[in-house]
């Protein structure tokens, strides 16, 4: 193999002095910024709750993938459901995978505060979740049991749980033809109703119900089934939804990812695109 | 009694014998799906067996190691158990377990059963033998492709615990205890922080968990082992005030801990195997077995099926850990015993495409819920990433870390002569390796031969 060109030491250099007494962590200190004390703001929301499928991961990926970029951030945990969230400050929410038993309290914590989550959204703040946790933007979500949760409606679609969960692998085109890749564990199908985009058309994978649509998105509201962690194994597709958000509030960032950068990404995903096409073929 | 019954006890007991005189290795589960076959309802239909004096032991990790050393316990206090050592586990193995122990008439002929029991199992096997001791180790994520998230297996387990049941439960860990809750009688067991404790407070990154009661994070005052060890939640309150059997003073270089005022030995001296010790102590202790006599029985208790083997090659020591598929505390379990050892070091990791259940898939997203950070801080003078798919993604893991690339050795390959040539190229003779049990037994195999 050639030498590995990946560069982690921002990343690990800023991890060092981060610690979990502080609830948030920025990359300030390591990027050529040209935006003053201006920070891309990212909220994490209710991490210690949504624990799964390595989704911390996630958010370990969007601050290097901004380190990469030269893109100022500062990403806040916010973990206390019965807290008001600090709606003025973030440009981007990100929820990763969580217990779908969770999702009932997180609803409404949420819809507690809906007035401030609508004007949040009307100013064109981001909402992105990953796996289950796309239940909570539902219209409803319906247990094998019989009961059913209200979700909050902003993306239209019914997750109605499995008997059996289903884990596989998935490959999918974004509109704008970016490819993402990734695995998914699907405890729910979902349906979108009419009218409502999905985020992608799968080339791999069951995706939402088995048939070609992946995920969902209106505007700035985002749900993937795509795990991995989505960022870290897709660091290109996840940098386009990072510069679309400080675009937004006039936040430059100052490099271009290259493909030296993710060397070790671009060779995982040729591996593991050949993996799945070996499975389309049989 | 039907025909069918007494059809079935032959049909499998021949078998049984057959096989053990041709094919031993196929005996755990075939005489049971024989009499299955035959009589779907068998276990209902053994004479003699007492719900009071049968156990299930389940859990995600732990069971295995928790039954033998029941079993061992049981022996030294003379009490014949009906047991499946060979951890056949589902409900074939429950069968052949009854078959192996029962007379022609079909009666049972131990004292008591005891039996590890698969989680996903545990509610259909509880429904022809309703047992009413059930001790549950813990409830992790795990098989994720086929399990989902742990609240299905949690769910799953509570549809076999009523009243009529005493469960033992980890108090140290939120899901097990919450199973409590539904038990008639609650059993707990858990560890002091002891000097194998850690705490995430370090890491920006880290996680806990929800709550299983209200959903709130769970605070962990110290991880005795990952997600495991003292809680409470902050919220509403949940968490094992005092548990009934908790070992304290716990001496690991010693190899002994406490409970109440004895001293116990543990020769299989990590926090893993210090659950196991003190979940065979709460149950024996509830079954009327002395302490002197426990205590006896974990001094000479032999486990089987490690999760650690050592193999010399070529004069390297390679030392294996085994990990379980997506099973993030089991690989973090081994990451923390390669820590601990400061010497210079060979790490190897074989993740590889998961090929247990259909579809085949490349999941390595469960290692993110682990850290590697104190691996790569302890001397490892260079990383071998092997496999046919994953590899790239084992190293991009371990990057995330803080390893570095310069030490790194990515082989996107499973032939054995080239993971074994690589490391042959290694001045360094200490090497741990974590991989599937199938691939380090091929890896050994060649690697005797080789090198």
């Amino acid at each position: 193999m050639s030498k590995i060109t990946n560069d982690f030491s921002k990343f690990n250099r800023i991890r060092e002095q981060f610690s979990r007494k502080r609830n948030s962590i920025t990359n300030v200190s390591e990027v050529d910024s040209e935006n003053g004390f201006k920070t891309l703001r990212i909220l994490w929301l209710y991490p210690d709750v949504m624990h799964l499928h390595g989704g911390r991961g996630d958010v370990m990926g969007i601050l290097h993938i901004c380190n990469m970029l030269e893109l100022p951030v500062e990403i806040k945990r916010w973990d206390n459901m019965n807290e008001e969230i600090p709606w003025n400050w973030p440009h981007m929410i990100y929820m990763n995978g969580g217990e779908i038993k969770c999702m009932p309290e997180i609803v409404a914590a949420l819809q507690r505060q809906r007035k401030s989550l609508d004007d949040y959204l009307a100013r064109g703040g981001w909402f992105i979740t990953c796996a289950s946790t796309g239940s909570i933007l539902s219209d409803r979500y319906e247990r094998l049991d019989g009961t059913s949760v209200e979700g909050l409606g902003l993306l239209h679609m019914t997750w109605r749980e499995r008997k059996m969960p289903w884990g596989d692998d998935i490959w999918f085109k974004t509109a704008d033809g970016q490819e993402v890749i990734g695995n998914q564990i699907q405890v729910a199908d979902v349906e979108l109703a009419e009218g409502q985009e999905p985020l992608g058309t799968l080339v791999y994978g069951r995706g939402n119900n088995g048939g070609t649509d992946e995920g969902a998105r209106t505007g700035n509201v985002i749900f993937t089934n795509c795990l991995g962690p989505m960022p870290t194994k897709n660091p290109e597709f996840m940098a386009s939804l990072l510069v679309a958000a400080a675009d937004a509030v006039d936040i430059k960032h100052t490099a271009s990812i290259t493909d030296e950068m993710i060397q070790v990404e671009k060779e995982s995903a040729e591996y593991i695109k050949k993996f799945m096409k070996d499975k389309m073929d049989k | 009694m039907s025909l069918r019954f007494y059809a079935a006890l032959y049909v499998s007991k021949l078998a049984a014998w057959g096989i053990k005189l041709i094919a031993k290795e196929r005996g755990t589960n075939l005489p049971g799906s024989i009499a299955l076959k035959i009589d779907p309802q068998f276990i209902s239909h053994v004479k003699g067996l007492e719900p009071a004096k049968t156990i299930f032991v389940t859990g995600t990790n732990g069971k295995s190691t928790t039954t033998n050393l029941m079993a061992h316990v049981f022996k030294k206090a003379g009490i014949k158990a009906a047991v499946n050592l060979a951890g056949a586990n589902l409900i074939g193995g429950a069968v052949v377990t009854l078959i192996h122990n029962t007379d022609l008439s079909g009666r049972l002929t131990a004292d008591v059963v005891l039996l590890e029991t698969d989680e996903r199992f545990l509610p259909i096997i509880h429904k022809q033998l309703p047992a009413q001791h059930i001790c549950v180790t813990n409830i992790q994520k795990d098989q994720v492709q086929r399990n989902g998230e742990p609240d299905i297996i949690w769910n799953k387990l509570a549809s076999a615990i009523d009243e009529n049941v005493t469960v033992y439960v980890n108090g140290d860990e939120p899901n097990a205890l919450a199973l409590g809750n539904k038990a008639g009688r609650k059993v707990t067991y858990g560890v002091d922080r002891n000097s194998s404790s850690f705490d995430k407070t370090d890491d920006f990154f880290s996680v806990t968990m929800p709550c299983p009661v209200c959903h709130e994070p769970i605070t962990f005052d110290a991880y005795n082992i990952d997600n495991i060890g003292p809680f409470h939640c902050k919220a509403c309150g949940f968490g094992a005030k005092e548990n009934d059997y908790q070992a304290k003073n716990v001496d690991f270089a010693l190899k002994t801990f406490d409970v109440g005022s004895r001293q116990y030995d543990f020769k299989y001296s990590t926090p893993y195997f210090l659950y196991c010790y003190v979940a065979a102590l709460a149950l024996a202790r509830e079954f009327g077995v002395d302490e002197k006599v426990i205590s006896e029985a974990f001094k000479d208790f032999v486990n089987i099926g490690g999760r650690m083997e050592e193999i010399q090659a070529g004069g390297k020591s390679i030392k294996y850990l085994r990990m379980k598929q997506e099973n993030p505390e089991t690989v973090q379990s081994a990451l923390n015993v390669i820590a601990d050892d400061p010497s210079e070091k060979v790490f190897m990791l074989g993740l590889d495409e998961l090929v247990d259940f259909d579809p085949h898939y490349t999941n390595t997203f469960y290692t993110f819920d682990c850290d590697f950070r104190r691996l790569v801080k302890s001397n490892v003078s260079k990383c071998i990433c092997f496999s046919g798919t994953v590899a790239y993604d084992a190293a991009l893991r371990m990057l995330y870390d803080g390893f570095d690339p310069e030490k790194l050795v990515v082989l996107p390959t499973n032939d054995d002569k080239t993971i074994v040539e690589e490391l042959a190229k290694c001045e360094c003779d200490n090497v741990y390796l974590i991989t599937w049990l199938h691939k380090f037994e091929s890896l050994a195999e060649y690697a005797k031969a080789n090198i």
